[in-house]
């Protein structure tokens, strides 16, 4: 019995020695992937008492704000205004369910921790400056209304991009959620997160292929999109780095993202570079303290290039015959009265080409003004078991007319002069 | 010297607690009652194990000294820590310390009947399913097969009492357990004694599988297999029972191995069966889904917050982990003490195994298959309990000995340490007074 006591106490000590290797691992080896893991709720827990920047849109819309003091006292709670139209890029803040969007991927910037908002002058290393960011976004509260309901009650996304700098003027994805239903401390709002609709617009692929039948043009312009298949680096958290290969050999559906195929769009405008997507445009850091006060620092995002995905040479033409497939199609844009811009477009349909059901899914890129595009759209409806997508009329016609629309509220700001902006 | 140790955790603690930023927010467990308002509670504590110290000293003088030290040192941190995670259960979790360290007391006291007590297995193996039934059938607990939730098993007792039977039966099991390899040459027919390992291990597989049956996690389930298993596992080439012939080493061997893979496969069928069983599986390969089962990976990001050196006693926050008294206080300590607590807990229970093994192996006959079978009981519960939270096994209902919130557990497991003083007693007397004479006849 002896021998096998040594073992059995042997076979023990072993087991308590694997179980300080896991401890090491947990607690030091991989220690800074779980503090930042999405499911890790503990940080934006710790921040939602604490004083936190607001979220604005470009043109002075608030997506997000404190709004003040619970019935303790203490804690300052999140509010979302404009609920679940901004919910995908705003993201949120709460005790139980964690952080999510900007809330999350520009924390620091919002509680004032970043060392650029928190040291403005030599004193503020030795004292808590009390200083928080707002986070200004490069979104325009009126493309992103005109963008949900051009969509209606189709899921899928429309994503709006300034080809020149990579900023994102509208992205919406349907469905949404609701984000102040998340930031109540609610016990059933325990990591909610992962069990709400992925963002259509950057975190799920399609499988796209062109309507030959109408032009030329969509096969040569997925041919492009799909050379940079990885994530855009879109100042998102969350965004997959690549589609799951589907199928093999060049037939198979290029799988994309609707932001991928708005930034792929974007770049034919701006001669085959991609723009890094982003939708910060700025963070102005302000004191907490005394009355509401005008920033005092400001810190743009710089327009930052994310590698070439077409040839100079071929965009010209390329643009041309996106050009004569909107001429086909009959679409012009009339972004304010008495002006007719000539618009780019390729589209097509999701999945298997031979399928031209009506009900099938269909996408489409659009560039305006065609001669010079100064906005790239990119629009993606999912399959509908019940609703008549529109497809009759050849593939991706009703994606056109959408992303036409919210081309048009996106021009009519950049036909504001200069002079009339604040 | 615990004694210091554990005021220091203390006073660390509730400094601590006071600095806490979620104090006083929505974050808050328990009462909101400061944790110096329980230090009276903490002097019965301490007060609890000097007595307890002086009842050794009065009835088991050659008694293995480090053995109580580690046990004094686990409890009171332990409560410390209960404490810490939940002042309301401040009060409840020092009862049940000075419960255990009465149950040392008593058993070192009845220890003169514990040869009486292993010749009568049958006894104490009718007490254990008894308590077990107890646990299970009271619990009433959801155990359809949708149910994912492991019940608890908490025996409610009036309004103020509520225990889980559980932690005491496993002891007794064990008792029994040793009993039955002790006795059972005596009673089996002489045909039957070759095939005792394998009647016995039989008998443990089925109730084992009965507890998963009526309700119990697997957890529970390993550790009273283990605790009937063991014994004759032990009982090896030079059987326990006097004048009993030794069973072929390959027979015994092919027995043994063979219930365990049994008793495997029959966890693997009620598994398809039971959903709690294959959902405490399932959470455990899939753990990053986000599903509201899936409790411990606030766990893992516990002990990350925790870093080497940990946040600091009172600092953690434990609001953020499911059942922290329990289940989850090594995470807790983790968080607060980082891997070097964490890592000193480990010790603490690698030196409690091996000073139990030391006194087995001192012992003589029975009581070295007993002490051996109880240390190993307690440990591989420490063991499964921490390897669950560390994602190493599937998470089950496990309450940490000697630490974690829970009455009879304490008690049981106090009646095993008592045991242990007791052997180790008797069996230092024994060579003392050998010693003396070898040495007084020349």
């Amino acid at each position: 019995m002896r021998g096998r006591i040594i073992r059995l106490t042997v076979a023990l000590a072993a087991g308590f020695a694997v179980l300080l290797v896991q401890l090491t691992n947990l607690g030091f080896v991989s220690a800074e992937g779980l503090r930042n893991h999405e499911l890790n709720t503990r940080a934006a827990a710790a921040a939602v008492g604490n004083p936190r920047g607001a979220i604005i849109s470009a043109d002075g819309e608030v997506l997000a704000l404190p709004i003040g003091h619970d019935d303790t006292g203490r804690r300052l709670l999140r509010a979302y205004p404009h609920g679940p139209l901004y919910a995908h890029t705003v993201g949120y803040l709460g005790p139980t369910a964690g952080a999510s969007g900007i809330e999350r991927s520009y924390d620091s910037e919002l509680s004032g921790t970043a060392t650029g908002i928190a040291v403005q002058e030599l004193a503020d290393l030795f004292t808590d400056s009390g200083r928080v960011g707002d986070v200004v976004l490069t979104l325009n509260h009126g493309v992103q209304l005109t963008a949900r309901a051009a969509l209606g009650d189709r899921d899928g996304a429309v994503v709006v991009i300034d080809p020149a700098t990579g900023a994102v003027i509208a992205m919406w994805s349907r469905p949404s959620f609701d984000p102040d239903a998340l930031v109540s401390p609610a016990p059933g709002a325990v990591r909610a997160g992962a069990r709400l609709p992925v963002a259509r617009a950057y975190q799920r692929h399609y499988a796209l292929t062109p309507d030959e039948s109408f032009s030329t043009a969509g096969a040569e312009f997925l041919e492009g999109a799909r050379r940079k298949p990885g994530s855009t680096g879109i100042d998102l958290p969350g965004e997959p780095d690549g589609a799951e290969p589907d199928g093999s050999g060049d037939d198979a559906p290029v799988r994309l993202t609707p932001l991928q195929l708005a930034a792929a769009a974007a770049s034919i405008a701006n001669k085959g570079m991609r723009m890094r997507p982003h939708v910060v445009h700025r963070v102005d850091s302000r004191s907490t303290e005394g009355e509401p006060s005008a920033p005092d620092t400001s810190v743009e995002s710089a327009p930052r290039d994310a590698g070439r995905l077409f040839e100079t040479a071929g965009t010209a033409g390329l643009l041309a015959r996106m050009t004569a497939a909107a001429q086909q199609a009959a679409i012009s844009l009339a972004p304010t009265e008495g002006v007719a811009l000539p618009a780019a477009i390729a589209a097509g349909w999701l999945g298997d080409p031979s399928d031209t059901d009506t009900r099938t899914g269909s996408w489409a890129v659009l560039l305006a003004p065609a001669d010079a595009p100064t906005v790239a759209v990119a629009v993606l409806i999912e399959p509908d078991a019940t609703l008549d997508i529109g497809n009759g009329r050849g593939g991706g016609t009703l994606a056109t007319m959408i992303a036409a629309t919210a081309a048009e509220a996106a021009l009519a700001l950049r036909a504001v002069p200069e002079s009339d902006l604040p | 010297m615990a004694g210091v140790v554990i005021c220091t955790t203390f006073a660390v603690a509730a400094l601590g607690m006071e600095q806490n930023p979620v104090w006083g927010g929505a974050g808050r467990t328990g009462g909101t009652e400061s944790l110096w308002g329980t230090a009276g509670w903490l002097a019965a504590v301490l007060a609890g194990g000097a007595a307890a110290r002086v009842a050794i000293r009065r009835w088991a003088p050659n008694s293995n000294e480090i053995l109580f030290g580690i046990i004094g040192l686990l409890m009171g941190v332990g409560w410390v820590f209960v404490a810490r995670v939940d002042v309301s259960l401040a009060s409840e979790q020092a009862v049940a310390v000075l419960l255990g360290f009465a149950a040392i007391t008593g058993t070192l006291v009845a220890a003169r009947r514990l040869d009486w007590l292993l010749g009568r297995p049958g006894v104490c193996g009718f007490v254990a399913a008894a308590l077990l039934a107890a646990g299970s059938i009271s619990s009433g607990a959801d155990l359809s097969a949708g149910a994912y939730e492991p019940p608890r098993q908490w025996l409610h007792l009036g309004s103020l009492l509520s225990v889980q039977p559980y932690g005491l039966a496993k002891i007794v099991v064990v008792i029994a357990a040793c009993g039955l390899t002790a006795t059972a040459p005596r009673w089996l027919g002489p045909r039957f004694i070759p095939h005792r390992h394998a009647a016995g291990a039989s008998a443990a597989a089925v109730g084992a599988w009965a507890l998963l049956i009526i309700g119990t996690d697997l957890a529970s389930s390993v550790i009273v297999f283990a605790a009937a298993w063991l014994p004759l596992w032990l009982d090896g080439d030079d059987p326990v029972g006097s004048d009993v012939p030794p069973v072929p080493r390959a027979t015994r061997a092919r027995a043994l191995s063979g219930i365990i893979v049994t008793y495997a496969v029959g966890v693997a069928v009620l598994a398809t069966v039971y959903d709690r069983l294959s959902a405490q599986v399932h959470y455990w390969l899939n753990p990053w889904t986000g599903a509201e089962g899936a409790t411990v990976v606030d766990a893992a990001f516990a002990i990350s917050a925790g870093g080497i050196s940990g946040v600091g006693l009172g600092l953690g926050a434990p609001q953020h982990l499911h059942e922290p008294h329990s289940d989850f206080i090594f995470a807790v300590i983790a968080e607060e003490l980082g891997v070097l607590g964490g890592a000193a807990l480990l010790v603490a229970f690698t030196l409690l195994v091996g000073a139990g093994a030391g006194i087995a192996q001192r012992a003589h006959r029975t009581h070295r298959l007993l002490a051996a079978a109880a240390t190993s009981v307690i440990g591989l519960q420490a063991l499964f309990t921490i390897a669950g939270v560390l994602r190493l096994l599937p998470h089950t209902v496990g309450a940490l000995p000697f630490v974690a919130h829970g009455h009879l557990a304490m008690v049981g497991n106090g009646i095993a340490v008592g045991l242990l003083l007791a052997i180790s007693n008797a069996s230092d007397a024994a060579r003392v007074e050998s010693q003396q004479l070898s040495q007084g006849a020349p």
